[in-house]
């Protein structure tokens, strides 16, 4: 609650395979109110990739469907893309633990890197 | 060496609404405490009072261990697998949600509350075919002993649920199953004192570093014993 990163607007990636899934986490996230997120979804690594490479991410956030390897990938390549970014499993499917793990990654990775700020 | 961590009952999230009351052990939904984001493999305590008639309208899971403990009434569940089933007092209702199952709960009851705790713990495999089972138990639990709920099998998981009613002035010690987990426990009712703290109700202790621990009930006493590796789930991937 306390470091909510509020009045920013923070750009996430998401990837999953379940179409339903991933549209309940973009809606989930493009209509929160508390913090601004812009989502964007691709149903394939691949897709992921291209979308990765065509705009600007804080976050990278992975939902059902992928395996573990093509996380790993997956993450070593959009690492190797843009240096620091966080590529972050997401559990639950809903908004339960949503909210928590962006708050934890972006809060964490603006306390580390300093002049990290969203968009 | 134990080492602990003490979570009160009044340092919980609370949420009341018309569907009823809830209150958090840790982060959920847009509530968020660093500090506060489970404990290993355990990510979700939430304490329901559903009111009669309300619930949860379909909405999805993935990749999580949901085990909700009904306390009083009863939780109707529906999934996309097709699933239907009602939690009770003496039946636990488990969800795997593997590869992602959406899902509906509601209290049907027209005139009785329904009280849960409902339980996320991280799977130790990710997009496994979804599930949904009940297993039964005696309720209310019998006297001075442990009676386990949950073990490695029932979830995709190493953990251990066990539940114990402890009488005024006894003591009941748990021993470990796997040495290398933590254990986390919940009172549900009463009040007991463990490793030298004063637990009421709602309380909950955090446990590492020791294979057994004593229970000592200073009144009648139900407690939740959550054994759980201590993962990180929020290492990098």
């Amino acid at each position: 609650m306390e470091d909510s990163p509020q009045n920013s607007s923070w750009k996430i990636l998401v990837i999953g395979s379940d179409p339903a899934i991933l549209a309940t986490v973009l809606r989930l996230l493009n209509n929160f109110k508390a913090t601004r997120y812009t989502a964007s979804g691709a149903d394939t690594p691949d897709t992921a990739k291209q979308l990765f490479a065509a705009q600007e991410f804080d976050l990278v956030l992975v939902t059902n469907g992928i395996d573990q390897g093509q996380t790993k990938e997956l993450a070593a390549w959009f690492r190797n893309q843009k240096a620091g970014i966080p590529v972050i499993q997401h559990y639950g499917g809903g908004s339960g633990l949503l909210f928590g793990e962006l708050n934890y990654f972006l809060v964490q990775n603006k306390d580390q890197h300093g002049t990290h700020h969203p968009a | 060496m134990a080492h602990t961590i003490l979570h009160k009952a009044s340092d919980r999230f609370e949420i009341i609404s018309d569907r009823g009351s809830s209150y958090f052990s840790f982060s959920f939904g847009d509530k968020y405490r660093e500090d506060r984001l489970g404990f290993g493999a355990l990510r979700v305590i939430n304490d329901d009072v559903i009111f009669p008639g309300e619930g949860f309208g379909s909405h999805p899971h993935d990749n999580m261990e949901i085990i909700s403990i009904v306390q009083e009434g009863a939780l109707t569940h529906k999934d996309s697998a097709g699933n239907e089933g009602q939690a009770t007092p003496d039946k636990l209702q488990i969800i795997s949600a593997g590869s992602g199952i959406f899902h509906s709960e509601y209290n049907t009851s027209t005139s009785h509350v329904c009280r849960i705790l409902q339980i996320w713990v991280y799977p130790n495999v990710l997009n496994q075919p979804p599930s949904y089972r009940q297993s039964e138990y005696t309720y209310p639990s019998p006297l001075n002993q442990w009676q386990l709920l949950l073990e490695p099998g029932l979830i995709h998981q190493d953990a251990w649920f066990s539940l114990g009613s402890i009488g005024k002035g006894a003591t009941l010690s748990y021993q470990w199953m796997n040495p290398s987990n933590g254990v986390y426990a919940f009172v549900i009712d009463g009040s007991v004192e463990v490793e030298g703290h004063h637990l009421g109700s709602k309380d909950a202790i955090g446990i590492t570093g020791i294979k057994e621990v004593s229970f000592h009930a200073e009144t009648q006493v139900e407690l939740l014993i959550m054994e759980v590796p201590m993962i990180d789930p929020y290492a990098p991937l």
